[in-house]
């Protein structure tokens, strides 16, 4: 069964290159490109997996990580963060938060796909 | 009275202009009206010199009898003090009498002391500020944050490319265009940075209309001369002595502003002064009369000070303006919030002339409560004014005002003390806890990793509230100057004043072991003042 990967990204760029590897890596992808709409998908589906950039417009990365382990249906879904901001305390705070891994740009799309085999999705 | 230190300076001084005239001491002496011995004993510091003797002199040495006063050279003595008690410069060894010493018998050699002393105050300010700057700038957080982007984008398509071999033409030909759009934005992004740290921006920009109010006054070191006398001639005319009451002020400002013809409606049910038309004014009797009296003070200054307002903030729009700062532009939020701030001052001139305020607040050791009770004003009156005492003796205060978020209200900075601009503070400051207990000012001395000490002043406020159901809003003010002061006007020992080992940022701050480290810092060691 296909596996569904939720990316929440405002650079549209960068949502098309991870589309075109999680694609061919046999994921389908949803996009989101607010954390606004990132919670809509959320509220509608059940994805595998969530790839949150932590910087967005309407809710960041954070507010949305925060939501999706307040609802039940999402306690455990796998979630990458996302972040050009890689300092220790936003690495700090996405674990806290409950993130299961962070990524910080710019990064290696070997890094990214390991990490998302990693978490099983 | 001239102080012991002044009387000291003064000696030498005359000997020195003396010896310039190629005069005896009996010449001097005759010139002066005085005997050669009495005049040996005031060279060498034996005798005081004042009042006739002082004038007598100063016209047989052909000075000004300012140059007798040893005003001048009590400023660079106590430079020269504070700077032998900083722990990064000085030594336990030297004393005021020391420097004293040098002033009167060598005074260029203790100027130039001076100078240097506060080159390297200024080059370690400025280090802690670009420190702060880089660690929390808005402009620059974004830059790197969308360069950061950028090089993600272009680095996953390059790998993209390298790494699959079967790429269809047009899905080739769309990577090869994202390289080339993330390119040019990484150009732009990294463009912006650079004008950031161009060499010709020698001076931190300022980045809101608080960093600009603070640099204006900074310039001016927290006091505006010709606002102070143009207010003190207002009250003159007025009639309101430094003894008036709120009800006689309240009366002569009033009486005042329905003199150039317009109106105060005192009927409304609201709880804070109002301005429903630019001829009208709102002085609710549900407001309290220190809010009504210091509203009335700003709208009315704002009319009749205009012009000496407009003079102050002309100096900071035309492009001949400042050199260390960039012209504000004509209209701008800045400029109007600059505008606002110096008819703020004048309005706290009014409500606290200049000598009185001095006096009350050496008396009560700078207690904020203690003054804003007593001349019947807001503690964020008090504050600001207490900024502005330094021209008279009193110690150079810098003043931080605060939300219960941490945000920063309102700012100055001196010489000696610069508040965080960027990021935020230390949660160790007083100012911080203030917001817990009751609105009594709390004392504390605050030592720095550098090894600086502060002495601090803070106290919470409850603003008036719009409405009787509105919560007040609460803010904090808190005055720091160099700890040396802490004793000097009371005499008391400080020892009773709590002490806490703090920093300015979390970035900015060495200690490791704080329990209330917010962030990782970004410099190992500080240098200079942090």
């Amino acid at each position: 069964m296909t596996k569904t990967v939720l990316i929440a990204e405002d650079e549209p760029h960068i949502v098309e290159l991870l589309t075109f590897l999680l694609e061919r890596e046999g994921y389908a992808v949803t996009a989101a490109a607010d954390g606004e709409a990132a919670l809509t998908v959320l509220a509608n589906t059940t994805p595998d997996l969530a790839v949150l950039d932590v910087m967005m417009l309407k809710q960041s990365g954070f507010d949305v990580l925060r939501e999706a382990r307040n609802d039940p249906r999402h306690k455990d879904l796998p979630i990458i963060i996302l972040t050009a901001r890689g300092q220790t305390r936003d690495r700090e705070t996405a674990i806290e938060m409950g993130a299961d891994a962070f990524i910080a740009k710019p990064f290696s799309n070997q890094d990214v796909l390991a990490t998302l085999r990693r978490l099983g999705a | 009275m001239v102080s012991a230190v002044r009387q000291r300076l003064i000696g030498p001084r005359v000997r020195a202009r003396r010896t310039a005239l190629e005069l005896t001491q009996a010449a001097l002496a005759e010139r002066a009206g005085i005997s050669t011995s009495y005049l040996n004993l005031i060279e060498n510091n034996k005798r005081p010199v004042a009042g006739r003797l002082q004038i007598a002199l100063a016209e047989a040495l052909d000075i000004d009898i300012s140059a007798l006063s040893g005003a001048a050279e009590q400023q660079l003595t106590d430079a020269l003090s504070l700077a032998a008690a900083d722990p990064a410069l000085g030594s336990a060894a030297l004393t005021p009498a020391d420097a004293a010493e040098l002033v009167g018998h060598y005074p260029e050699w203790a100027r130039l002391t001076a100078r240097a002393v506060a080159a390297y105050r200024e080059q370690a300010s400025q280090t802690v500020a670009l420190t702060d700057r880089l660690a929390h700038d808005p402009v620059i957080a974004n830059a790197v944050h969308q360069m950061l982007t950028n090089i993600a984008a272009v680095r996953s398509t390059a790998e993209i490319l390298t790494s699959v071999q079967d790429l269809p033409p047009e899905q080739l030909q769309r990577f090869h265009a994202i390289i080339e759009e993330q390119s040019s934005a990484l150009t732009d992004a990294s463009g912006t940075l650079a004008a950031v740290f161009d060499p010709t921006n020698t001076h931190l920009r300022p980045v809101t209309s608080l960093d600009v109010i603070e640099d204006a006054f900074a310039r001016r070191q927290n006091r505006l001369p010709a606002l102070e006398d143009a207010v003190t001639h207002l009250r003159a005319r007025l009639h309101i002595d430094a003894e008036a009451t709120g009800a006689i002020i309240d009366q002569a400002l009033a009486g005042h502003w329905k003199s150039l013809g317009l109106k105060i409606d005192s009927t409304g049910t609201a709880m804070v002064p109002s301005q429903p038309s630019p001829s009208t004014l709102s002085l609710p009797r549900a407001a309290p009369a220190a809010t009504n009296r210091a509203f009335l003070a700003l709208k009315l200054l704002e009319r009749v000070l205009a012009n000496q307002v407009e003079t102050e903030l002309s100096g900071e729009l035309t492009p001949d303006g400042p050199s260390d700062a960039p012209p504000l532009a004509i209209g701008s939020p800045a400029a109007t919030d600059l505008r606002a701030a110096f008819v703020q001052y004048a309005a706290d001139a009014l409500l606290m002339p200049y000598g009185a305020f001095l006096a009350d607040a050496v008396a009560w050791r700078f207690d904020i409560a203690m003054l804003a009770a007593s001349y019947d004003v807001d503690v964020a009156a008090a504050a600001r004014r207490l900024t502005t005492l330094q021209h008279g003796g009193a110690p150079a205060f810098a003043m931080l005002a605060v939300n219960p978020s941490g945000a920063r209200l309102d700012r100055r900075r001196t010489t000696d003390v610069a508040m965080p601009r960027f990021g935020a503070g230390c949660a160790l400051w007083a100012i911080h806890s203030a917001f817990n207990g009751t609105e009594r000012a709390r004392e504390q001395i605050i030592e720095m990793p550098t090894g600086e000490r502060l002495w601090t002043i803070a106290i919470a406020m409850s603003a008036p509230g719009k409405s009787a159901d509105a919560a007040p809003p609460r803010r904090a003010y808190m005055l720091a100057t160099p700890a040396i002061h802490a004793g000097t006007f009371s005499g008391e020992d400080t020892g009773h004043v709590p002490s806490v080992a703090a920093g300015i940022t979390c970035e900015l701050c060495p200690r490791g072991d704080c329990a209330y480290r917010a962030a990782a810092p970004i410099l190992a060691e500080i240098t200079g003042k942090a």
